[in-house]
């Protein structure tokens, strides 16, 4: 299958193309977003024609042009990093074991290199005590439970959520609660539990029946996908405060994603994402250039199907592409792919903060103790080295702002294999949200 | 030349919470308003809690003045006047409690007259009756027996402190007794983006401007600049016709339409009969329309954009695309070595101009009737014109400061610029081929109008360099309020362009005239001692503000006021100095002239 994004002869969407503007075009006409501030501009015809002249005879003299006809560049980001943003997440491993034995697994079979362990009672303490007392009154916080397979340390999800959901009440701060789970140790007394607390559960799933078996075998050699099936139907049944998603890391055994996509949607989902695995300790099930390409298309598939349910008024709960045009349509635009080493740590299970759950046990995240607290050297310098504007290639990159870099594990693992991906990606989320922009205003009212 | 207008349309909320409209001034963005909060000038608040709860549209009834009687309680509080289950994106959206609360608004009767009986968040209700105090009772603090619904104004302020979160209400039919109540679950409006300010999609355009001061109309016609903040424009050009000849910066060639300020309020507006406005309030008043017609025919009252009413389709006027520096450095050098010292070197050579004209009382009104308003015209603008190169010279050196303190440009150190450029920009001629020509101290002869008016063309060198300043500017390595900054100076060269141009009218009068140029004393060039004291209040000017501008770049703008209050003060004496030379014949010698 071929998707055609751009006409002919067009500067290709990959294209790293200027690095503050990025012009797209639509069965509405063209469009321009500016990369600073993501702030998207219909033009007419003559400024279209102008832009494209000036992009490729003048790239230097583009943005004067733009100003002359009111359309100003105005800095939005910083060059100047964040300096020790206050706690507001952390994400804790639980239990740093796992039943299952993934191919790709970035925690290496749940353990991250080391020996296999639960996370002692005093560190999650410690950890909660810490999140809840650097809030203010009226914030709000998130804890999360990872691991390995975090139902593998069951009593301290339970302890840590309803110590942290008293003191919270009791501080005036709202505690938001998470676990990302392999869906095989969940029972029915967990699904009450997840409910009452208004969990945000996310089951790792790379498809159905044997695509999933093979994938994410249990340790044992046995598939997992029944398993789970049974296991999750309960959850999802009892589903009303809590939001139970999927998430499918894609790799090169199960890139029919739109068949994953509608059977998940039918089992009940809340909401259905991708990832595409970037980077795997071993390099096994790792995307290649033209796997990703592959991906791309699939994507696409995806979102023209959520375009149609939507233009129907039908939800279609893709989240990649929920949350894109949410993104879009607000303008968001972020030095950093996301909270990491910021406003978000992880824990390991010996009371470590890492810059996220996927630096656990590795020296490039570490960022101190939970027992004394972010190490705010460390954060600085953080924060200062992963500053998208100091990132090559991404300086000069239209999408930078809407990317923030990519991850920072997988960036420093594998550098940045996806780039021409996330760029196509984008710019057809661009084009989606202008069309439905017309077509459904009312959805992002 | 100037790039016609593209059209652009903003599309998501960044775009919309940057975009200025073309010939809207930033005043009329909500964030400038004056933010009375009822009945508003800009908006009224209360308009936004109407819409508070998703889906419904309340309208706060309440007595004409606080102090009235509450004669007909039944009637007062938040009535619901409108379903909106059609346009209120907040339950047309996918989620399951928009779902839920759009399928529930969409089954209920609301015949009748129905209000807001109750308000319920996090636990607390709170009723929209009470037990009014019992005006007949000694006790001030004593209640009436009988809880009745309160007036619409304290409703509101309840609804306005909701918070942004889930909200329970019940509503009550007044008109049917016994009708059952009706209770919806849902929540507070979020009335503006968190991320963006923009305003929630349920508002329709003019929604939160209507019940604003009312009627409106009367209030708006006595806020003028006098008055109140929020003002209408008093005096105003008049609008130029279109394919009606033009000066650069959009108005008339027509001398009289061109400069001569109307009335914005003239209740005649034909054309021809247009006068000038007087120059007092109550000079024009008896010509304004007044509050009984300006309900009537506001919309006569014309828009005026950049001081001009405008008739026909409004065509932004833009700036034209000038190419960038292409770096900081080059930018700076610019600043420095070519644009402050001219500024400098115009103010003086204005200044020489204006002092050669003869003052009023020198005037021969027995031979040239309108020679005393000639020359008091004259002295005036060039005198002004001086000024305004005096503020344009502080701006170059403040732009020279702000670029210094931005670090832009590696090993760059500010110093005041206070030095007299050597050269002035020319026609190109015989004498003087390279466009500019050495500096000079002259009577204001007609040639020397001719030469003001050829270096203030908007398209000469000096508006088309400060044009690529601004150009420069506009680019987001630079702090944003400068390319403002740079505008005016480019905005005041169009003016003084126009204020030449009269001049040189004025002096059509005494073309002919034997002997020549009657309006100007014998005033020749000076020499360094026989104006010693005007010179050293000069130099001490210069030094003034070196220290001035010195101190403001070390970040102590408070402490630069000193100086520069001193320099102020020392250029009245100057005027007074350079005066009593020019009545002696002598022109101060500002610099060496070759």
């Amino acid at each position: 299958m071929t998707v055609h994004l751009r006409d002919a002869g067009e500067t290709p969407a990959a294209a790293p193309g200027h690095p503050d503007v990025h012009a797209f075009h639509t069965e509405h006409g063209a469009h321009l977003l500016f990369v600073d501030g993501s702030r998207i501009y219909d033009v007419d015809a003559d400024l279209q024609r102008l832009i494209a002249r000036s992009l490729a005879d003048d790239p230097g003299g583009l943005l004067g042009m733009l100003a002359s006809h009111g359309l100003e560049s105005r800095a939005y980001i910083e060059s100047t990093p964040l300096t020790s943003p206050p706690l507001r997440a952390l994400s804790l491993a639980v239990s740093q074991k796992c039943n299952l034995a993934c191919s790709y697994c970035y925690a290496e079979g749940g353990t991250f290199g080391g020996e296999p362990r639960n996370m002692p009672w005093d560190v999650a303490e410690a950890s909660v005590r810490r999140l809840i007392d650097s809030a203010n009154a009226g914030d709000r916080v998130n804890l999360a439970f990872m691991g390995g397979e975090p139902l593998a340390n069951r009593p301290t999800i339970r302890r840590a959520t309803e110590l942290a959901a008293a003191l919270a009440a009791n501080a005036g701060v709202t505690a938001g609660f998470s676990i990302t789970t392999n869906g095989t140790l969940v029972t029915p007394e967990d699904a009450a539990f997840f409910e009452a607390h208004g969990f945000a559960v996310t089951v790792s799933l790379d498809g159905v029946g044997a695509v999933q078996d093979e994938l994410r075998p249990q340790k044992s050699g046995h598939g997992s996908y029944a398993r789970i099936l049974e296991r999750i139907r309960p959850l999802l049944a009892s589903a009303k405060r809590m939001q139970v998603t999927a998430r499918v890391t894609v790799t090169p055994r199960n890139m029919d994603l739109r068949a994953t996509l509608d059977e998940f949607i039918g089992l009940g989902f809340r909401s259905v994402g991708f990832a595409p695995m970037l980077a795997s300790p071993t390099g096994q099930d790792q995307l290649g250039e033209d796997e990703l390409g592959v991906l791309l298309e699939q994507m696409i598939v995806c979102g023209r199907a959520f375009e149609t349910h939507a233009a129907a008024g039908r939800p279609y709960p893709f989240s990649n592409m929920q949350s894109a045009l949410t993104e879009i349509h607000r303008g968001t635009h972020r030095p950093f792919p996301c909270g990491a080493g910021a406003g978000y740590f992880g824990v390991s299970a010996d009371g470590d903060l890492a810059a996220c759950h996927r630096f656990v046990g590795d020296a490039a995240g570490a960022m101190g103790s939970v027992a004394a607290g972010p190490d705010r050297a460390l954060q600085d310098r953080w924060l200062t080295e992963r500053h998208v504007d100091r990132q090559e290639p991404c300086r000069s990159c239209w999408a930078r702002y809407l990317c923030g870099g990519g991850c920072h594990h997988e960036v420093l693992r594998r550098g940045r294999p996806a780039c021409d991906f996330i760029r196509g990606w984008l710019d057809y989320c661009l084009g989606a949200y202008v069309r439905l922009a017309h077509a459904r205003p009312e959805i992002f009212g | 030349m100037p790039t016609q207008l593209k059209k652009i349309f903003p599309r998501n909320l960044t775009a919309w919470a940057a975009y200025r409209v073309p010939g809207n001034p930033v005043v009329t963005r909500p964030e400038d308003g004056v933010a009375n909060c009822y009945p508003g000038l800009e908006l009224d608040v209360r308009n936004l809690d109407r819409r508070f709860f998703p889906g419904l549209v309340f309208e706060f009834v309440a007595r004409a003045d606080v102090g009235d009687p509450y004669t007909t309680p039944n009637r007062y509080g938040a009535l619901l006047s409108y379903i909106d289950v059609f346009g209120d994106p907040d339950i047309l959206g996918p989620s399951e409690e928009a779902q839920a609360l759009n399928a529930q608004l969409n089954n209920i009767d609301f015949t009748g007259e129905w209000y807001l009986s109750w308000i319920e968040q996090k636990g607390t209700r709170i009723s929209m009756s009470w037990r009014r105090p019992d005006p007949t009772a000694k006790n001030p603090d004593r209640r009436q027996p009988k809880a009745t619904p309160m007036d619409g104004l304290y409703v509101w302020r309840l609804i306005r402190a909701l918070e942004q979160d889930a909200v329970t209400i019940g509503l009550e039919r007044r008109d049917k007794k016994g009708t059952p109540e009706v209770v919806l679950k849902g929540w507070r409006r979020r009335f503006t983006d968190p991320v963006t300010g923009v305003l929630n999609a349920a508002y329709q355009p003019g929604e939160l401007l209507q019940s604003l001061c009312s009627p409106w109309t009367h209030d708006f016609r006595d806020c003028a600049c006098h008055y109140w903040a929020s003002n209408h424009p008093d005096v105003v050009l008049g609008a130029v016709l279109p394919g009606e000849p033009t000066l650069p910066d959009g108005r008339s060639t027509d001398p009289i339409r061109g400069t001569v300020p109307l009335d914005w309020l003239r209740a005649d507006r034909r054309r021809e009969l247009a006068g000038g406005a007087a120059n007092t309030i109550p000079k024009n008043r008896p010509f304004q329309i007044d509050h009984y017609q300006v309900s009537q025919t506001w919309q006569q009252l014309a828009v005026v954009l950049q001081d001009q009413e405008q008739e026909s389709v409004y065509t932004p006027r833009i700036a034209d695309s000038a190419a960038p520096f292409a770096s900081p450095a080059e930018l700076v050098r610019v600043l420095r070595d070519e644009l402050a010292p001219l500024e400098l070197v115009l103010a003086l050579e204005y200044l020489y101009a204006c002092f050669s004209v003869k003052d009023a009382d020198e005037a021969d009104a027995k031979r040239w009737p309108s020679m005393k308003d000639d020359v008091v015209f004259i002295r005036h603008y060039l005198l002004l014109t001086a000024q305004n190169e005096m503020m344009h010279l502080r701006w170059a050196n403040e732009l020279l400061w702000e670029l210094y303190e931005a670090k832009l440009v590696p090993g760059y150190t500010y110093e005041p610029i206070l030095v007299p450029a050597e050269q002035v920009p020319a026609p190109p001629s015989e004498k003087y081929s390279g466009g500019f020509r050495p500096r000079r101290l002259e009577s204001l002869t007609p040639d020397i109008v001719d030469d003001f008016m050829f270096i203030e063309d908007p398209n000469g060198f000096i508006d088309s360099t400060y044009g690529r300043v601004i150009a420069t500017l506009r680019q987001p390595a630079y702090p944003p309020h400068l390319s403002e900054l740079a505008g005016r100076v480019a905005t005041d060269g169009t003016e003084h362009f126009t204020r030449f141009k009269d001049i040189k009218r004025l002096l059509g009068t005494y073309r002919d005239a034997s002997p020549a140029n009657p309006y100007l004393r014998q005033v020749s060039l000076g020499s360094k001692k026989e104006a010693q004291k005007a010179l050293a209040l000069y130099e001490s000017i210069l030094s003034s503000l070196t220290r001035g501008y010195a101190v403001s770049v070390k970040g102590r703008p408070v402490a630069s006021g000193k100086p520069l209050a001193d320099a102020r003060q020392v250029m009245l004496d100057l005027y007074d100095a350079a005066e009593a030379l020019a009545r002696r014949g002598i022109g101060i010698p500002f610099f060496d002239v070759p």
